[in-house]
């Protein structure tokens, strides 16, 4: 068929429908409810388009095409419905996207990210997290003004989470580290940055212009980097020496600092264009100190500018304070840094004068706290007048202030009081109310724009009047916090590069984030009355005494115990789907307002009752998904809808609470269909992020149906397992065990270093104390068990090792009857699902199917219910058979317990077999055993890989007989408590290999994250074991590999 | 002689049980009279319930309405003993003579011809009025094709609300080969206000069977359902009752009427869900799953119940069938206006002076209906608009009362034909409120399912009760308007397709309303109460003490023979006052 679409002609099957021949030639259509598992529903709206002829709009998820259809999707009328659309449906979502400390951050750190990593014990995680936003985080964690901290929510429990002290943490742990952290570089681009200023602006800027491959100078005129971070900043907040660290980190990633240059005189934009420079960031800062602008203040040599003194500190040239009286004017944070360290430098008494009180003062409260605590006398609603040196002191002349109405920024104006002025007398006063910007640079050589004595710039992309000329920092917004600039120099670094590669600069993308309240104050603290109260932590500091005359660091910094017990306290606003949900994106395509269609909106308490499922309903868009996928592809039924008009909401099976319904599998496809954060799983790690995940494609290992899996990590944790909808062997269907037990691999309980006995206790050792026993103990009488967890690679040397010591190979767990059934009948074998949607009878011989949790269970069910027959039977009766010679396509499924002697009449009847394989890699191991020998063996020496059969059978009998038993394992089990030596496994996530399916497909099985590589431990093995070279694992191995060359169809990608 | 007692659901509401059981009673004291007392269903005028017609032996029929037992009495002494009618409380005669004549003489019944005249649980007294005499003809002297192309010939559309040609969804429904099909009377008539298909089922039951049985004959289908909601009892009961009797008669079940044809009719009853009057929800809904519409197509025509061609047709458009089949297409042809033919049910409510059942050729106008057979405002204020087709519907305007009612002409007023609710107002309606009232019901009602219905239709509503309350902003018309405009469009049913009509018919029209209550906080129609206020006229006030003496709330004071003053934070609004002050020195702003 022929149709058109946009204008544009396209070849189209019969049957498929709009959406889905758009989506083939990458036309974007947004639906919420629509999932090609599913059949199309109609409830999001989002997908109508325009087709030709027809009266109104079409859906284009549920309209098939017809031969010549005209489709437009593009038009203004469509974008508007799928605007309004939008909008109404975020008019009745409740949640946040991203955590406000997110948001508020100016550089919109993933601050609940970074949090989560830490309760998670991932320190280098949570410091990769920051540096992707911020580059100081040890400066950063000492002296931000943290916005993050007065938005959390947890200020309505018990106070906001430390979280500038976690950052600290992290950075801190970095910085110790022989090599710190460094992102990985791009491929240089042959291109010149120059970065005027080595403040954090221009720090942050040359870090993200270094990574991104470029070649970066700072020119720096004074003689040390940092700007105010240096020459604004005391040393008791930032030790000289820790700032010069985080420094050198920057420089290590190649960015080069030239100091003593002064930018239009040393440098100018010609010279360093003619130097070769492509682009330039004037990231100059806020660097002058502003007058009083009060009398006689210029005569007195005395009167001292707050940056100006706390700078000359820094280079050594600190005024004599020694027994001096000061006076500091002014409520800010240089105020409180003056006055605390004029008291480090000696002086007497140190007097702060404010015109207001101290609850109008702009420093940040601690500050304020702790300059009282050292001795600060504070002396508020006094403003100085006029200043003259009388005798070698200053006299100052005071008003006295009250407080009148608030004024423009809500904060009460101070006015004098009439006739009520004193006189005061210091040695010196130092004035702290403010600083501005030193733009002489600026002519007609380097005509940039200037405002109110700042220069112009675009706020997201650092652009100036000149082409190829950024700015950033306190020189574009004025004298501001040290994490804005940061925030300023990365989006101008971003923006540069654009340029450099001579792109379209175009502002990092801005993202749709929903709230449940804009600001903190708007919150209902009713809905925090459950939190468990926890106090925030409280810093170690100097005391007073230990500050007393020197400008060590005052805050000491908190432990791992309590960096991790603060990190739990966080209350995880940011929805866990975040990075995966489609509202938000279509929000963020369409440009959507969250209060365009403002009204009532549902609060839902959260259902938290399934074991795996957090179900939050705030979010719920009503799409169905989860009720759909559950009764047409699960055939279950569990969930429903409830209630009519704007109450409608889905909810399980009479309302009961999710957990609660007992005919759940547990399967999690509902929270596969969720298209938003209605479902979302429930993390298997004590904070739940959500982090941005490796992704990797591999198998589920859990029984013999090798289900494509998707198994999603950060470092070495497994934070949840997926599928891709419609994809793999499974169609993308897990069962509990796939989706929701993979986390039980981050378990501390986790074997980690050998064991070996000695009298008579296991104990740890190293491994070559361990393969050193195995190598003298080993006798030749020997068996290796193989599980069938064991991938192909691993058990064929598993097999050669038996082979090299004349032992033999068994295993306690696989039926070697199964596989000589399959070899000698290979036309019988069940080879995928598609034979058991299509079969009409299941006999399922000693085995309850339904009570199997496996997605094989789901195929059956929903082949049943589509009208396929059922038989449970102990035997094959007559009335079984009966029953197979009269249906078209019967299947008959086997037991684990079944009696090896049906085979033989199994492979007389028409109907193909089924025997589920209890291990991912039964299939493929059986290739390896010696089958003809019995089942279990009793041998001197025992190799067990990956089997606990004590317990079991003949288990205990072959371990008490043995005199020499290695176990290797991912846990301490049973088994291995046995054991003389026992080797930690790595678990399916560590390695890779190739697992034969029970359809027979042999599929790869792909490492996530590095951990204990289970063919290194086999090379010792082997070596230990008498083979004549140790050799590297190779996956040339699996070449001759029969499980392999047995399923040559299967294309496999050789890594 | 025979006594006729009306016994639909509004007779019985009005205490005509009572008067049936007086009649009898008197009956039995006077053994050996000439009586026979039977009842019937809706006669129409629901405003004269309970009502009573005595027929003669001539066949002569008198009707007595709002009968009272003590007139119960004096009717049965002076009329039944002594022959003698009591003119007094005559209210018509079937010879068209009687002070409300009008009432009846002004419509045009086919699908009431029975309603009202026989005892619907008679299938005797059906037949002699021509029941199933069309489905005889149609079984034994037409094909199936025939009685489509009769039907289609008619010119007959769907009369529950869309309007669609029933001959054609027929043809629809008979082309697909099937080993079932079903045809489905959609009996969940939920609008409020609207009355017509109960009053059809109870009054005249066989006459929707036999539609049904046609219909089914005609597309094939074996099976048929009717789907009335339980809130029905009575059409339920007389419904199963007429199916048994058409079933012993040989009107329902195997070889009907000793032809090959079977037919099988079964109840379903709804749990009065409203959306459930949507086809493909119905269909749900039959089928045990939640009634929820869903996308089409597939068209219920092709796979409709347990996923088999279907059809599905109103009460009232099956009430037409066999009066088509047995008069012939053109008759019915010749009725109406040149697109819409034949009769349409209303059930006239609201401020009325007569208010019932009243089917009138399509072509009468508003003002027939309001003036010439409701009789004008019940209240005798100025008549303000009507408001037709339910909460899908809109209002139509005093100033256009001479719309013609016709599918087309009625959807260029913004309103629609619906299924037949026709609610009259008066100048103490405020538009606005009657826009939210419809609102509130198309919200409470929708299915939940689709974003614009669920969501759309609560924004909409919940600016409509801002603005009643007085706290209507700038841009709310503008914000109505875009959610109007896109909930028509983009809604999945013709639930929110609908559903803004009422609003968008009285900003239509009355958009000044709107803007008096947003701009200027007044409600012209003094009905919202935070927006008005009761002041006392110092002049006119006589000190009489009376309104303070019945204000509920104490809000009045002043002391006798000098002017009294309402406390405007009290005040409750309710207006007792107002009708309490005899000096009209109460006003209301």
């Amino acid at each position: 068929m022929k149709i058109n679409i946009n204008g544009k002609d396209y070849e189209a099957k019969a049957g498929q429908t709009i959406l889905q021949v758009c989506r083939e030639n990458g036309i974007d259509i947004p639906t919420l409810c629509h999932d090609e598992r599913l059949k199309p529903f109609g409830s999001c709206m989002l997908c109508r388009v325009e087709v030709e002829g027809s009266r109104g709009t079409m859906l284009s998820c549920g309209t098939e095409i017809t031969d010549g259809m005209v489709i437009r999707t593009d038009t203004e009328a469509v974008g508007k419905s799928r605007r309004v659309c939008l909008e109404l449906l975020v008019s009745q979502h409740r949640g946040d996207c991203k955590a406000p400390c997110n948001l508020a951050c100016p550089a919109h750190i993933d601050v609940q990210g970074y949090i989560a990593h830490i309760a998670n014990g991932e320190y280098e995680q949570a410091l990769k997290l920051i540096k992707d936003r911020n580059p100081l985080p040890v400066v950063c964690g000492r002296v931000c003004t943290r916005p993050c901290e007065t938005e959390c929510r947890r200020n309505a429990v018990d106070g906001s989470v430390a979280i500038d002290y976690l950052k600290r943490y992290v950075a801190d742990l970095d910085l110790e580290k022989d090599i710190p952290y460094l992102p990985e570089k791009a491929p240089a681009t042959g291109k010149k940055a120059a970065i005027i200023g080595a403040g954090p602006a221009g720090l942050s800027a040359a870090w993200y212009l270094a990574a991104m491959g470029h070649e970066v100078t700072i020119f720096e005129r004074r003689k040390a980097p940092g700007g105010m971070l240096r020459y604004g900043i005391p040393a008791y907040r930032l030790p000289r020496e820790t700032l010069d660290r985080e420094i050198d980190i920057i420089k290590s990633l190649g960015v080069e600092i030239i100091h003593g240059k002064n930018f239009g005189t040393d440098i100018t934009l010609e010279s360093l264009k003619a130097e070769g420079y492509d682009s330039v960031l004037l990231a100059v800062g806020s660097q002058l100190g502003q007058a009083m602008g009060i009398a006689g203040e210029d005569r007195c040599s005395n009167v001292l500018r707050g940056v100006d003194f706390l700078g000359s500190v820094t280079e050594g040239k600190a005024p004599e304070f020694n027994g001096k009286s000061v006076m500091v004017v002014g409520g800010g944070n240089t105020a409180m840094d003056c006055s605390r360290t004029a008291l480090r430098l000696g002086a007497e008494s140190v007097t702060l004068v404010y015109r207001r009180t101290k609850d109008e003062m702009p420093a940040e409260k601690m500050e304020i706290e702790e300059a009282e605590y050292e001795g600060v006398i504070f002396s508020m609603l006094t403003n100085p007048k006029a200043v003259r040196e009388e005798e070698g002191k200053i006299v100052v002349t005071l008003a006295r202030m009250e407080l009148g109405e608030p004024d423009a920024s809500g904060r009460r104006s101070p006015m004098e009081i009439v006739g009520a002025d004193f006189d005061v007398t210091a040695d010196y006063v130092i004035s702290a109310i403010g600083q501005t910007q030193d733009l002489s640079f600026v002519d007609e050589d380097c005509p940039v724009s200037v405002s109110r004595s700042r220069l112009v710039a675009d706020e997201d992309t650092g652009m100036t009047n000149l082409e190829g000329v950024f700015a950033a920092g306190d020189a574009v917004t004025g004298p501001q916090t040290a994490i804005m600039a940061i925030a300023a120099g990365r989006k101008a670094a971003f923006a540069m590069d654009q340029y450099m590669r001579g792109e379209k600069i175009v502002p990092e993308k801005k993202y749709y984030n929903h709230t449940k309240a804009v600001s903190y104050e708007e919150l209902d603290p009713s809905e925090f009355e459950d939190v468990e109260r926890e106090e925030r932590v409280k810093m170690p500091m100097l005391t007073k005494e230990q500050r007393h005359l020197n400008f060590d660091e005052v805050e000491l910094g908190i432990s791992e115990e309590q960096a991790v017990k603060e990190a739990l306290r966080c209350l995880e606003c940011g929805c866990e789907d975040a990075n995966e949900c489609k509202l938000r994106e279509y929000a963020t395509e369409y440009g959507i307002k969250q209060d365009a269609f403002k009204g009532a909106v549902e609060e839902h308490p959260i259902d938290d009752s399934h074991p795996y499922i957090k179900r939050d309903q705030n979010k719920c868009i009503m799409c169905g998904c989860c009720v759909r996928i559950c009764e047409e592809v699960q055939a279950l039924g569990i969930l429903g809808f409830v209630d009519r008009g704007y109450n409608a909401t889905v909810q399980p099976e009479l309302c009961q609470p999710f957990g609660s319904v007992e005919n759940c599998v547990n399967c999690g496809q509902c929270v596969s269909a969720c298209p938003v954060g209605a479902l979302t799983e429930k993390s298997p790690l004590s904070k739940p992020g959500p982090f941005v995940e490796e992704v990797t494609d591999t198998i589920c290992t859990f029984c013999g149906a090798g289900c494509s899996l998707q198994l999603r990590t950060v470092g070495d944790l497994i934070v949840r397992a997926t599928s891709v909808a419609g994809e793999g062997i499974n169609n993308g269907n897990l069962c509990e065990s796939g989706r929701f037990r993979t986390g039980l691999l981050n378990s501390d309980k986790r074997l980690k270093t050998p064991l070996i006995r000695k009298d008579g206790e296991l104990v740890p050792c190293t491994m070559e104390e361990a393969i050193k026993a195995i190598g003298a103990e080993t006798t030749d009488n020997l068996v290796v068990y193989i599980s069938g967890r064991a991938t192909n690679e691993e058990a064929k040397v598993l097999a050669s090792i038996a082979a090299k010591k004349g032992g033999k190979t068994a295993s306690f767990g696989i039926d070697p009857a199964a596989e000589s059934f399959y070899t000698l009948c290979p036309d019988k074998l069940v080879t995928s699902y598609e034979d058991i949607k299509t079969a009409d009878l299941f006999v399922a011989i000693k085995y309850d199917i339904f009570e199997n949790p496996y997605v094989l269970a789901t195929a059956v069910r929903r082949a049943v219910r589509q009208g396929a027959g059922y038989i449970s039977a102990d035997f094959i009766t007559k009335e079984v058979k009966e029953a197979i010679s009269a249906a078209k396509n019967p299947v008959v499924v086997l037991g684990p317990a079944f009696d090896p002697a049906l085979l033989p009449e199994l492979a007389m009847m028409d109907a193909k077999v089924l025997i589920p394989a209890i291990r991912c890699n039964s299939r493929g191991v059986a290739k390896y055993l010696d089958v003809e020998q019995d089942l279990v063996q009793i041998a001197e020496s025992l190799i067990i890989w990956g089997e606990d059969p004590v317990g079991y059978g003949k288990g205990r009998e072959v371990l008490d007989k043995a005199k020499f038993t290695v176990v290797c394992d991912l846990f301490l089990t049973e088994t291995a408590r046995l054991a003389d030596v026992v080797l930690p496994m790595g678990s399916f996530a560590e390695n890779s290999g190739t697992f034969t399916n029970v359809f027979g497909n042999t599929q790869e099985v792909r490492q996530a994250f590095e951990g204990i590589s289970n063919l290194k431990t086999l090379d010792e093995l082997t070596s230990a074991l008498g083979s004549a070279e140790p050799k590297e694992y190779s996956c040339k191995a699996l070449v001759d590999c029969p499980a392999y060359v047995a399923n040559g169809a299967d294309v496999l990608e050789l890594m | 002689m025979k006594l006729m007692i009306g016994l639909g659901s509004c007779g019985i509401a009005s205490g005509g049980l009572k008067i049936k059981e007086m009649f009898s009673a008197m009956a039995r004291e006077n053994p050996g009279i000439n009586l026979v007392i039977s009842e019937t269903g809706c006669m129409g005028m629901c405003y004269m319930e309970p009502m009573v017609e005595l027929i003669d032996d001539e066949g002569q029929g008198t009707v007595y309405g709002c009968v009272s037992p003590e007139m119960a009495k004096e009717i049965f002494e002076k009329h039944i003993l002594g022959g003698a009618p009591v003119e007094d409380w005559v209210v018509m005669k079937r010879d068209g003579s009687g002070p409300e004549a009008d009432f009846i003489t002004k419509q045009q019944r086919i699908v009431l011809a029975r309603c009202g005249r026989i005892n619907p649980e008679s299938l005797d007294e059906a037949i002699a009025m021509d029941a199933y005499k069309g489905l005889e003809k149609a079984i034994k002297s037409m094909t199936p094709a025939e009685v489509i192309d009769q039907v289609l010939a008619s010119g007959l559309k769907g009369r529950g609300g869309a309007g669609f040609p029933t001959g054609l969804k027929w043809k629809f429904a008979a082309a697909p080969v099937a080993d079932q099909k079903y045809i489905i009377c959609n009996a969940d008539e939920g609008d409020p206000g609207a009355f017509m298909d109960r009053s059809i089922l109870e009054g005249d039951p066989h006459s929707v069977i036999e539609g049904l049985v046609i219909g089914g004959y005609a597309i094939g289908a074996t099976e048929g359902y009717i789907y009335v909601r339980a809130e029905y009892p009575i059409a339920i009961k007389r419904l199963e009752i007429a199916i048994r009797q058409a079933e012993e008669r040989g009107f329902l079940g195997n070889n009907i009427l000793g032809s090959d044809y079977s037919f099988h009719l079964h109840i379903k009853q709804g749990a009065g869900a409203f959306v459930c009057g949507e086809e493909t929800a119905l269909l749900a809904s039959i089928e045990g799953r939640r009634g929820m519409p869903r996308m089409r197509p597939p068209y219920p025509a092709n796979k409709g119940l347990f996923g088999k061609p279907s059809n599905i047709n109103n009460v009232e458009t099956l009430a037409n069938i066999g009066w088509i089949i047995l008069n012939g297409a053109e008759k019915f042809a010749a009725i109406g206006t040149e697109k819409s033919k034949g009769t349409k049910v209303f059930a006239l409510a609201g401020k009325v002076k007569n208010s019932g059942l009243v089917e009138i050729p399509i072509g009468a106008s508003v003002k027939d209906v309001v003036f010439g057979i409701g009789g004008g405002t019940s209240s005798g204020k100025p008549f303000k608009a009507v408001q037709i087709g339910g909460p899908s519907g809109g209002c139509i305007p005093a100033g256009l009362s001479d719309t013609i009612i016709d599918y087309d002409t009625l959807a260029e007023t913004g309103a629609i034909m619906g299924s037949g609710g026709m609610i009259v107002m008066d100048e103490d309606n405020c538009m606005v409120d009657i826009a939210r009232y419809f609102l509130n019901f198309t919200q409470v009602e929708s299915c939940g399912k689709c974003t614009f219905c669920k969501i759309g239709t609560k924004r909409m509503l919940e600016i409509l009760e801002r603005i009643t309350k007085g706290q209507g902003e700038e841009d709310d018309i503008e914000k109505l308007e875009l959610l109007a405009d896109q909930i028509k469009r983009n809604s999945l049913c013709g639930l929110g397709q609908t559903a803004p009509n009422p609003v968008l018919t009285t900003l239509r029209y009355f958009r000044h309303e709107y803007e008096a209550h947003i701009k200027d906080k007044k409600c012209p129609a003094h009905l919202c109460k935070p927006l008005i206020t009761y002041e006392i006229d110092e002049e006119k006030c006589t000190g009489c003490t009376v309104c303070a003496r019945k204000c509920p709330v104490d809000a009045i004071s002043g002391s006798l023979k000098s002017p009294h003053v309402i406390d405007g934070l009290k005040c409750i609004k309710c207006g007792i006052c107002l009708s309490a002050c005899k000096f009209d020195a109460i006003s209301v702003d």
